[in-house]
């Protein structure tokens, strides 16, 4: 298929604003976005930059917002999108270069919710086991590579970039639920602040933008639900 | 448990207030509903079948006094005089109000970025909500 394919770029060293530049080429229906953004680079224009890593979805790097909606672009395919693509930087998180945007903000929130085990008990001679209804409790936000095509397609976060944000309330539920993990009250101390939980206003955004299919709404409202009640069930 | 700080770089405010609106508003949404169906069906049963048009069924079922509803057949005074009523006609609009200007309150404090501008809004805000409820409560337990 002959792609036309647009993208918004901008490089702060010589550019004053972000411009589209097209490109045109032959791509194959089965090919991925990444993939033409890959030849884009190699044969016409090598100052074109854009993050990835893994190219199979698992990394997190490459998301980016393609026809208008946040996708990883090694997830996407040719024949999905059409032969006319625009390809924009994420949303709400600062530019360094073409797509490339920022994340140390995204991480600080990240941060910002204790993302690792506290457990102060002395560690069992093998693991600590869990049984496997309890880890299937938080079995879907185990699922997030922290690639911020979530929080960055909140409007709520494009409003108030103070708000925490989806991915991390996201990775704080995977910790709250957690039997082993025993910093719920930390956490949810913190999501209680009025730049936690509250500033979701249940827009389904991130539900749509997630290439890892995780109910994210629903991992918030069940965040809501245990510091309305004070208790993880 | 020790309380570690939140490392979103600000000091935490409102402590549990945002938990409070936000349960108000879940609340307060389905029981406004209630509220105004059960007001809807008593002033149907108490004679108002086959005599209210929408707009009169509106009025009893949000906002029952009985300027609003002096042109219906339905005995209004007599009904409506009762402590009962008059409590539960200011509840209705109270949480009517608390809860549209919270929301209003909501969308303030996403989308206006300039502090000062933002706390005079929401001071205003608050003036216009106080007024609503007083002005609720004269027509209820003053003029009725
Ligand atoms: S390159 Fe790793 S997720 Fe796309």
């Amino acid at each position: 298929m002959k792609a036309r394919i647009k993208i918004r770029r901008f490089n702060p060293e010589t550019d004053r604003k972000p411009y589209w530049a097209e490109y045109r080429l032959d791509a194959q229906p089965w090919d991925r976005v990444l993939d033409v953004l890959v030849k884009i680079k190699d044969y016409q224009d090598g100052t074109l930059t854009f993050r990835r890593s893994c190219a199979h979805g698992i990394c997190g790097s490459d998301a980016m917002v393609i026809n208008g909606r946040n996708r990883l672009a090694c997830k996407v395919l040719m024949k999905d999108v059409g032969a006319r693509v625009t390809i924009e930087p994420l949303r709400g998180l600062p530019v360094i270069k073409d797509l490339t945007v920022d994340m140390a903000p995204f991480f600080a929130k990240y941060r910002s919710i204790q993302p690792f085990l506290i457990n102060d008990d002395p560690p069992p001679y093998t693991e600590r086991l869990q049984s496997i209804e309890a880890r299937a409790r938080f079995d879907d936000t185990t699922k997030c590579i922290l690639c911020a095509a979530c929080t960055t397609s909140c409007p709520s976060f494009w409003a108030n970039d103070s708000y925490v944000g989806p991915a991390a309330i996201v990775q704080a539920h995977r910790f709250i639920f957690d039997d082993r993990d025993h910093g719920a009250q930390v956490r949810l101390a913190i999501l209680l602040d009025s730049d936690g939980v509250w500033r979701c206003r249940t827009i389904y955004n991130c539900v749509e933008a997630c290439p890892r299919e995780i109910d994210i709404t629903r991992a918030i409202g069940e965040v809501k639900k245990a510091l309305l009640l004070g208790d993880v069930e | 448990m020790t309380t570690q700080t939140s490392a979103m770089g600000k000091t935490k405010t409102g402590g549990r207030f945002e938990l409070y609106a936000w349960f108000f508003t879940r609340a307060t949404g389905i029981l406004f509903l209630l509220m105004g169906a059960f007001n809807l069906i008593y002033a149907n049963l108490t004679g108002g079948r086959g005599h209210l048009d929408v707009g009169a069924q509106m009025r009893w079922a949000f906002f029952p006094i009985s300027s609003h509803v002096s042109s219906t057949s339905v005995e209004v005074t007599p009904n409506f005089a009762n402590p009962f009523w008059q409590a539960y006609s200011f509840l209705l609009v109270a949480f009517a109000a608390t809860h549209g200007f919270n929301g209003l309150r909501v969308i303030l404090e996403d989308y206006v970025q300039h502090p000062l501008l933002l706390t005079w809004l929401r001071a205003l805000l608050v003036g216009i909500w106080l007024f609503v409820l007083v002005a609720a409560a004269f027509l209820v337990f003053v003029l009725v």
